[in-house]
């Protein structure tokens, strides 16, 4: 077991536990992780290919957790919502660089995702970063919940047990959701 | 929560239930003169619409998430090893494919599939060469063999193979509009090339259409199955960080042929049954046009989700998958381009046996597969025959029914056994039941019936061993022999009545498989009540179904209706049958051939005389029909005699049919088929 793989195991209990720290603890773990995974992805590969954020979010729970507690679902669950926030802060951050970058600001090149990503989806992702954070204060549990559904490739199950609701309510809040953040996006 | 959004959102649900164009005027309402929050329900209804109507950002993949890395490194002309690329022929979720030259040694024109993941490639061609051997050894037409593998000078292993110019096993039959069996066929030669790599010892791991091309050799499709080896080359043992993303980020290319077993990523135990479930995917495929697993319910799935879909989805049969694409196919003309047409065969034609073979194949435990890929191709060829499927649950009916279709004019004579048993095992039951009402005389009837059944199953095997697609007579006197054999049983087992033993359960399951439909749990008495009427029409169901199948492939009009069969079972029964009935069953007899009528109320003459005794009316009514078929057959001399048994015999009626009949048979020219004497 790894040094960053034990933390992990501590942190999930403590999360359990109900230690708050701990889940950003856990975030920023993660969140390292995840750009050292995509970023030495980035190195090795001279190819065409299309990495999926949820693939590598999975890659970090194995990496991080591998097969130890893989039947509790409950540090799973953890895990893969901080991963989630953790991916929503990746993909934000690469979005903003472009946009930078594309305005002229600042032309060497900047780090990972930097030349590659078509920038056409980029302004929507920030848009709908913002509206998440809107909702986050106004409705925090839905905006988890896209969080999970979204940037932690969640299905509606998943993500109701995450946040202990049934899923008939998930799926109500994911409908409310869409609309809301659709409002705000077109405003 | 917010007030305002909580307030929002209780009237957004509500109004969203209601039909569209009422909405607006129950949002006005809701909101009394709060502006504020009326314009924002009706934003938030707006959005709804939208969302509805088209694709919101959050209905599509992550959008940044997917990285598009450096542009890819070879190009026509490039010269890797002892290999010159000429053009690319082919992408796949692994690789690139070339055609190549090879420069050295043999000048030939290979394959070669550059892998486009990131992964070890000394790993990659370590494992490859540890295979090297046992792909060596295939010695087979339609497996293409892998020749050789190295590292691009990038760094990237390649594979080079045998060229095969072919497209996709699916796209080629879609493409040629093939026919179910040329289908099952391919089908068949793609599962025992699969075999003979797993007798090498060699597993696929990613058997898919792509995999599985169709090349035409004098016109002939000849399926080559490609990539083995490069899989296994390309999976690992250790879960180190790099192979373990690229073993996800190759899974999510095409997870619907994956085995629940490979999804788990456990990685260490996956055999050849893993190979038998994509070859049922594939056949899944090749008959509906659609995998199990569509590839638009598995996207987008994490690892746990796809491994949970696996295991847990409902698989639609493929015969109501087939009729559900047909049936949207017929509404919907074009609304699905890029969805190929369903085979235009009748789904009730895959019910049963290729239902249970895929079914089978695609077994979530893997215990449940065939056990080879040899097994699956002999059962396809099975269906193919008529034969009855190994995949079948053990029912008799259905054993019954695929004979019955196989052959198809020994069928009718099928028919007639299974009449005449089950006639005799009703008349048998129910002198039973209206003779001794006890419980533990009832289960003796239990012994009779079991016999009955082994008979139906002897009289098929005969019928089948002899194969006599068209000895119709030879058929037939089979089935009577068996009969006769039958009639024996009844007799036994009548006397058997008096002697009281107890197996309720051995009878209800007797029952049940001669079709009588009995709920076990039913208490005897309750049995015991069952109507005469409601009895032989369950037991009499699946004769008519036959009949009428079988009728259309005899071009015989379907006449008799369950109805009239009651009418005959009853008559055996019921001393005060209304005589309407009984001719208008008799009637419809007439619609079979003369010789099968001949045969059947010679049978009805026999049982008459044994149940109702030498000189009962009815046997004077037997004789009076029998005497009917032999005048239309010729036999005069056989039916005055019959008709003057008769007339000693029977009451006024039967006696003047009798003497009109004795009038045709005194005529010196045997009556057309068609002008039965008794109508």
């Amino acid at each position: 077991m790894n040094e960053a793989s034990r933390d992990v195991t501590i942190l999930l209990a403590q999360i359990e536990s109900g230690d708050r720290e701990a889940s950003d603890r856990l975030f920023s773990l993660v969140y390292d992780e995840l750009r050292e995974l995509a970023t030495a992805q980035m190195r090795q590969e001279s190819v065409s290919h299309t990495l999926q954020s949820t693939a590598l979010v999975h890659e970090a729970w194995l990496k991080l957790i591998g097969n130890r507690n893989s039947s509790d679902w409950k540090n799973r669950g953890h895990f893969f919502a901080a991963a989630s926030q953790a991916m929503r802060r990746i993909l934000v951050d690469a979005a903003r660089t472009r946009q930078r970058k594309k305005r002229g600001g600042d032309l060497r090149r900047q780090e990972l995702f930097a030349d590659d990503l078509e920038t056409q989806s980029d302004e929507e992702l920030l848009a709908l970063n913002e509206a998440l954070e809107q909702l986050q204060q106004e409705d925090s549990i839905k905006a988890e919940l896209v969080n999970l559904r979204y940037f932690g490739g969640f299905t509606n199950k998943q993500a109701a047990a995450q946040l202990g609701i049934s899923t008939a309510t998930a799926e109500r809040y994911w409908t409310f959701a869409r609309a809301w953040l659709r409002s705000r996006m077109s405003e | 929560m917010s007030e305002s959004i909580s307030n929002s959102e209780r009237i957004f649900f509500e109004a969203i239930d209601l039909p569209r164009e009422t909405r607006l005027a129950f949002i006005e309402e809701s909101c009394g003169d709060d502006t504020e929050l009326r314009r924002e329900l009706e934003l938030l209804m707006a959005s709804h619409d939208q969302n509805e109507a088209d694709e919101f950002i959050l209905d599509r993949a992550v959008p940044g998430g997917t990285l598009h890395t450096a542009t890819i490194a070879e190009t026509a002309g490039d010269v890797i090893g002892r290999y010159k690329l000429l053009e690319r022929i082919g992408e796949g979720g692994m690789g690139l494919v070339y055609m190549a030259e090879q420069t050295k040694g043999v000048r030939r024109r290979v394959a070669l599939k550059i892998i486009k993941l990131g992964m070890d490639t000394r790993q990659v061609i370590a494992r490859f060469e540890a295979e090297r051997q046992a792909l060596a050894l295939f010695d087979h037409p339609n497996i293409t063999r892998v020749l050789d593998a190295g590292s691009t000078t990038a760094g990237r292993p390649y594979f080079v193979m045998e060229l095969v110019r072919g497209v996709g096993i699916t796209e080629y039959v879609q493409g040629h509009e093939l026919k179910l069996p040329d289908r099952l066929a391919l089908f068949t030669k793609v599962c025992r090339a699969v075999h003979h790599a797993h007798q090498k010892g060699v597993i696929h791991r990613d058997l898919k259409p792509s995999n599985i091309l169709i090349t035409q050799y004098d016109g002939m499709p000849v399926p080559k199955v490609i990539d083995f080896g490069i899989a296994k080359a390309m999976d690992q043992q250790t879960l180190t960080e790099k192979t373990l993303f690229t073993r996800y980020a190759s899974m999510v290319g095409t997870p619907q042929y994956m085995s629940p077993e490979q999804a788990e990523m456990t990685g260490l135990d996956i055999d050849t049954r893993a190979d038998i479930y994509s070859l049922g995917v594939i056949l899944y495929e090749l008959i509906t046009g659609s995998t199990p697993l569509e590839a638009k319910e598995l996207k987008g799935l994490n690892a746990l989700a796809l491994f949970e879909t696996l295991r847990d989805a409902n698989i639609e049969t493929p015969s109501l998958r087939l009729s559900r694409l047909q049936d949207e196919t017929a509404s919907q003309q074009d609304a699905r381009p890029q969805i190929p047409p369903p085979i235009s065969v009748p789904p009730a034609r895959i019910q049963g046996g290729l239902d249970w073979i895929i079914l089978k194949s695609i077994a979530r435990d893997r215990r449940e597969r065939y056990h080879s890929a040899m097994a699956l191709a002999e059962d396809v060829e099975r269906f193919l025959a008529g034969d009855p499927v190994e995949a079948a649950p053990p029912s008799k009916q259905y054993l019954l029914k695929t004979l019955l279709k196989k052959y198809r004019t020994a069928a009718l004579s099928v028919f007639t056994t299974a009449i005449l048993l089950l006639l005799a095992a009703s008349a048998c039951f129910v002198l039973a039941l209206s003779n001794y009402r006890t419980n533990e005389r009832l289960t003796q009837l239990n012994t009779q019936l079991s016999k009955t059944v082994d008979q139906l199953q002897k009289a098929e095997a005969q019928i089948r061993a002899t194969a006599l697609q068209d000895k119709y007579a030879t058929a037939i006197s089979i089935a009577f022999m068996q009969y006769d054999v039958q009639l024996e049983h009844i007799q036994m087992s009548q006397a058997a009545f008096e002697k009281p033993t107890g197996n309720q359960e051995g009878l209800t399951a007797n029952f049940n498989t001669l079709g009588f439909g009995f709920n076990p749990d039913d208490p005897y008495p309750e049995l015991l009540g069952l109507s005469q009427r409601k009895l032989l029409k369950s037991a009499l169901q699946p004769i008519d179904d036959w009949l009428t199948d079988d009728c259309a492939e005899f071009e015989i009009p379907a006449t008799m209706t369950d109805e009239d069969l009651i009418n005959a079972g009853l008559m055996i029964e019921d001393p005060g049958y209304d005589e309407v009935d009984f001719q208008k069953a008799v009637e419809q007899r007439n619609s079979l051939a003369v010789d099968v009528r001949d045969q059947f109320f010679r049978y009805l003459l026999n049982q008459y005389r044994r149940v109702f005794g030498e000189d009962d009316p009815r046997v004077a009514e037997a004789l009076n029909l029998l005497a009917g078929c032999l005048i239309e057959m010729g036999e005069t001399d056989e039916a005055e005699a019959r008709l003057r048994e008769s007339m000693a015999l029977g009451n006024e009626h039967n006696q003047s049919v009798a003497r009109k009949l004795l009038q045709f048979a005194a005529q010196p020219k045997p009556r057309q088929r068609s002008e039965s004497p008794l109508q």
